[in-house]
């Protein structure tokens, strides 16, 4: 309370010195823009991950034993396999998609994407939501993801190579990027022919009647056939994400740990010179009788409101610049949670506390006789 | 024992010694004993570097002395931690520099309200306060402006409110005309006596100011770190 009611020192302290306050919070500001950007593009990579199979109507994936995901992971299933997953009690619908690494020729560049082969009878394995066209295709065409369409200046009716076959897009989808990849999509029979391998598919999607127990039925599928991996929707949504964080997640937190530390040394220096230069301030404090404590939280509520403030200033410079850098590169996809939001607000705090380390230790060597100087 | 007689400050034996890396020592303050009464004020005076300023740090508890003994209000400062002297020169002491020593980020009434706001007074009854002591030294009409909209005799005005905020039993002062025109000066120390005799605190000046003497009860003259003459008026 004490506290509270008394002048509002730390935030005067920082005012007097609006230069210094504002390169503090600048730098503060642009090492947030940098985890925010972490953040955005994390969740950007789990969403463009599991997008495909949280939009397909499937409520189970089945895919080859030890096969856990779509991204990275190998999975080819006998066509035959059809016939006696049909004979499962409770089964509703069922098809099944091929997945295949293609290289892509577009506009004189060479790209590697994830081409799925679906069935486009079946609702199961279509691209969703479609931006633009049809997901009815037909031989010779496919569908490209909006990013890739964005990247490249593709429209409708425009073509693409596939080993030597000229593929025209009929429809354009949003949610299939991935961002180290995206998926494009063609007709199963066409997928078959690319891969050379007949009636084979990577992963079956099934839909059960209604009030079938899923967990039941996944327990009599594994049972019924060998050698296949059964998920439920939710846990395959989650593999996929598992493995884009497994890949992802250390590289992230090394960027995200140098550009808090960068934010640290920005608070550091800066406080550390403003202690320097008001050291008779300091010594007065001591003087007339600031305790230590009250001048270790006074330099420590100046470090932390600069880093907050570095927070908000960050924030918004963030919000500008995400929709020039995703009209720069397309196939960003950025997103911003709210918990992203908190996570980087919790870390400005922590950069704030760890900023004011060096100079209250810098404040406890000033002695309060150099009042006297 | 009257009132008046209470000793404040009790000193014996005093000596500040410095050493330095290439062992050559100074010696600051040598066996200075002294007392001073509450209601007292004591002129310290001498040439530069005869140690008066590092007398009035020790009594101030703002340097530890290398033997001897303080006391000040009855208490033995010399064990105290250095917490506990922050505490103490916080209910006890309160300080009038050269330089004034006002924080310029702070207005005149802010100056004074820190030192209560660090007593514990929260706001807004130590801005009622603050605007009382400033009256009382005759600056409340500029109770609103930063040290640097302010003259010497103004900002100096200040710091003796300041130094009054606390209520302390001892003021020091530390040269409290060096930085004012003689005018201001006169006035400046006209009013911390004045207000320290009315409130009946015992006050140490150290000062070559020879206009002072005409204020102090006693005087001492210190050279090499040593009382070389003490004089009663």
């Amino acid at each position: 309370m004490k506290i509270l009611a008394s002048l509002p020192l730390a935030r005067r302290m920082i005012w007097r010195e609006k230069a210094r306050f504002l390169f503090t919070t600048g730098g503060v500001g642009f090492s947030v823009v940098l985890m925010l950007f972490l953040f955005e593009v994390y969740e950007g990579v789990k969403k463009g991950a599991a997008n495909y199979v949280l939009h397909s109507p499937a409520e189970i994936w089945v895919c080859e034993d030890n096969s856990t995901n779509l991204i990275r992971s190998s999975s080819f299933l006998s066509a035959a396999l059809e016939k006696e997953m049909k004979k499962m009690e409770g089964l509703e619908n069922l098809t099944g998609i091929l997945r295949l690494l293609g290289a892509v020729k577009v506009k004189g560049h060479t790209v590697t994407l994830l081409l799925f082969g679906f069935d486009p009878k079946s609702r199961l394995g279509q691209p969703s939501p479609l931006v633009r066209g049809t997901a009815t295709i037909d031989n010779g065409q496919i569908i490209v993801d909006k990013a890739f369409a964005a990247k490249y200046s593709l429209s409708l009716g425009d073509t693409l190579e596939i080993q030597g076959n000229r593929f025209q897009i009929a429809g354009i989808c949003a949610g299939a990027n991935a961002i180290v990849t995206q998926f494009v999509f063609i007709n199963l029979k066409e997928a078959e022919r690319l891969l050379k391998f007949q009636d084979v598919v990577s992963f079956y999607l099934l839909t059960l009647k209604k009030d079938v127990n899923q967990a039941e039925f996944i327990r009599s599928l594994k049972k019924a056939i060998p050698g296949i991996s059964v998920f439920s929707k939710t846990e395959f949504v989650q593999n996929n994400i598992e493995e884009i964080k497994t890949g992802v997640l250390p590289i992230f937190w090394t960027i995200a740990i140098f550009g808090g530390a960068v934010g640290v040394a920005v608070i550091t220096l800066m406080l550390y010179g403003s202690i320097l230069e008001k050291r008779e301030d300091y010594a007065l404090l001591k003087a007339v009788g600031a305790s230590q404590k009250y001048l270790f939280l006074l330099v420590t509520r100046q470090s932390i409101f600069s880093s907050s403030l570095g927070f908000l200033f960050g924030l918004g410079l963030n919000g500008a610049l995400t929709p020039l850098l995703v009209n720069l590169v397309p196939e960003l996809s950025l997103v911003l949670t709210f918990a992203s939001a908190a996570w980087v607000f919790v870390a400005s705090v922590l950069i704030g506390t760890a900023g004011s380390l060096a100079p209250v230790r810098k404040l406890a060597r000033i002695f309060p006789m150099e009042v006297f100087r | 024992m009257g009132v008046r007689d209470l000793p404040i400050v009790e000193i014996e034996h005093l000596a500040k010694t410095y050493f330095s890396n290439s062992s050559v020592t100074v010696q600051a303050v040598v066996d200075v004993s002294l007392e001073v009464k509450q209601g007292e004020t004591l002129l310290i005076s001498g040439p530069n570097g005869s140690g008066k300023t590092t007398l009035l740090s020790m009594i101030g508890c703002l340097l530890k002395p290398y033997s001897g003994t303080i006391k000040i209000c009855g208490n033995n400062v010399i064990g105290l931690s250095q917490r506990e002297l922050a505490l103490f020169r916080l209910k006890n002491i309160g300080f009038i520099f050269q330089s004034f020593r006002l924080l310029d980020f702070l207005t005149a009434r802010e100056n004074v309200e820190l030192i209560l706001n660090l007593t514990g007074m929260g706001r807004p009854d130590s801005s009622e306060k603050a605007e009382m002591l400033l009256d009382e030294v005759e600056i409340l009409h500029r109770a609103d402006f930063f040290p640097k909209a302010l003259s010497g005799g103004e900002k100096q005005r200040v710091a003796i409110a300041r130094a009054l905020a606390n209520d302390p039993r001892l003021v020091l002062a530390d040269e409290p005309t060096g930085s004012l025109d003689s005018h201001a000066g006169q006035a400046a120390i006209h009013l911390l006596c004045h207000l320290a005799q009315k409130r009946n605190k015992a006050v140490i000046i150290v000062s070559h100011d020879p206009r002072i003497r005409s204020y102090a009860r006693r005087i001492i003259h210190m050279e090499d770190g040593r009382i070389k003459e003490e004089r009663q008026i």
